[in-house]
């Protein structure tokens, strides 16, 4: 929460329906809160892109209104993007109010190498970020895990063992793996039984070409 | 191959493939994934295809999950056969894939290795893909 990025936004254009908004350079959004009159804003596309590769969709951010003085303290609450291209179409800004706590989800960054990787075991994130509620002023912007003490096969870090800041409380179980290492199968077994498989898969194969088991397979309701 | 253990109905109108994906179209389970750019019916023979290049080039040390399921049938008519006398017999399933949908997702090895096994996965599937990783951070996937 140090050093908080300021996104500009403008009061929503009604002229302008939102494709045609996106196409002018900007992105509708909407910012809500408690006991807050919902608004309709929108963005500079480019503006809001920097935010956002700064990291801005998990930490907080001055929200500046063009022609308003005052400047709210918001959390993007949903980013929606194209499913094909990934490109902004809307965002959901919630305004926080300073002594109220606030539910967000703080990404988990790894650092170091684990010296079981070493004796050839693989680690597996299997969470890479955390449901936390907080008070605005206490929300981190990343949660770091240490894979250090990975330190032999099969060992696991768990909610428990990260430095979690004082104040933020975790939405999950304390005993949940956050990252495991696993130990692959040696390679010569994996080919073998690779060979295997294929037999068997391609003897599956053959039998079903037939289209006649294909239907016999099917409870006939019509 | 996979295929509906049961179906409620034999067979099923063709449909369309109109619009992009909205469910299953964010990398859930893995780090990285291919994302279909096209739309397509993928066959479950495609899928085990793919699958089985995804396993072989990691192998085995990571992790794959498919995230499509051939649930629709496709019928064909026997060869030969005059027009008329009812819809064909049912021959294969097929998976509708519509753009911006995640079929497999990888776990578990590099990055070099997922990227690797996706582009010769892709090559087993008839449309455009893209590698996607995942995005924690909500910057943005890459490509």
């Amino acid at each position: 929460m140090a050093n908080m990025r300021t996104l500009a936004a403008q009061p929503r254009n009604k002229d302008l329906k939102p494709r045609a908004m996106r196409r002018a350079g900007f992105i509708p959004g909407v910012l809500y809160g408690f006991e807050f009159e919902t608004r309709a804003l929108q963005f500079d596309v480019n503006d809001l892109q920097q935010v956002i590769r700064a990291g801005g969709i998990t930490r907080l951010l001055d929200l500046a209104i063009e022609g308003e003085s005052e400047q709210e303290i918001v959390l993007v609450r949903e980013l929606q993007r194209d499913s094909v291209t990934g490109r902004l179409l809307h965002i959901d800004l919630y305004r926080t109010i300073a002594g109220q706590t606030i539910t967000s989800t703080v990404p988990l960054i790894t650092v170091g190498e684990a010296p079981a990787s070493e004796e050839g075991g693989v680690v597996n994130q299997l969470l890479d970020s955390l449901d936390i509620e907080c008070l605005p002023r206490d929300l981190p912007d990343e949660i770091i895990v240490d894979l250090s003490p990975l330190t032999e096969l099969d060992s696991v870090i768990l909610i428990s063992d990260l430095d979690i800041p004082e104040g933020v409380t975790v939405h999950h179980d304390y005993e949940s793996a956050v990252a495991r290492v696993v130990i692959p199968r040696s390679t010569i077994e994996e080919e073998e039984e690779l060979e295997a498989e294929e037999l068997v898969e391609g003897e599956e194969l053959l039998e079903g070409e037939e289209p006649a088991e294909a239907d016999d397979r099917e409870p006939i309701e019509e | 191959m996979l295929m509906p253990k049961r179906t409620k109905y034999r067979k099923q109108h063709r449909g369309r493939m109109t619009g992009k994906a909205t469910r299953g179209a964010d990398v859930s389970f893995g780090d990285y994934g291919i994302k279909a750019l096209e739309p397509a019916w993928i066959t479950s023979r495609q899928i085990e295809a793919a699958r089985r290049v995804l396993v072989r080039v990691m192998r085995r040390s990571g992790q794959v999950w498919i995230r499509v399921f051939p649930d629709k049938p496709v019928t064909m008519r026997a060869a030969e056969t005059r027009m008329g006398s009812g819809k064909g017999a049912v021959d294969h399933y097929v998976a509708v894939v519509k753009p911006g949908r995640i079929m497999f997702e990888v776990a578990g090895v590099d990055e070099d290795v997922a990227r690797d096994a996706i582009r010769r996965a892709s090559q087993k599937l008839p449309i455009k893909t893209a590698f996607v990783s995942r995005d924690a951070t909500g910057r943005g996937e890459t490509e």
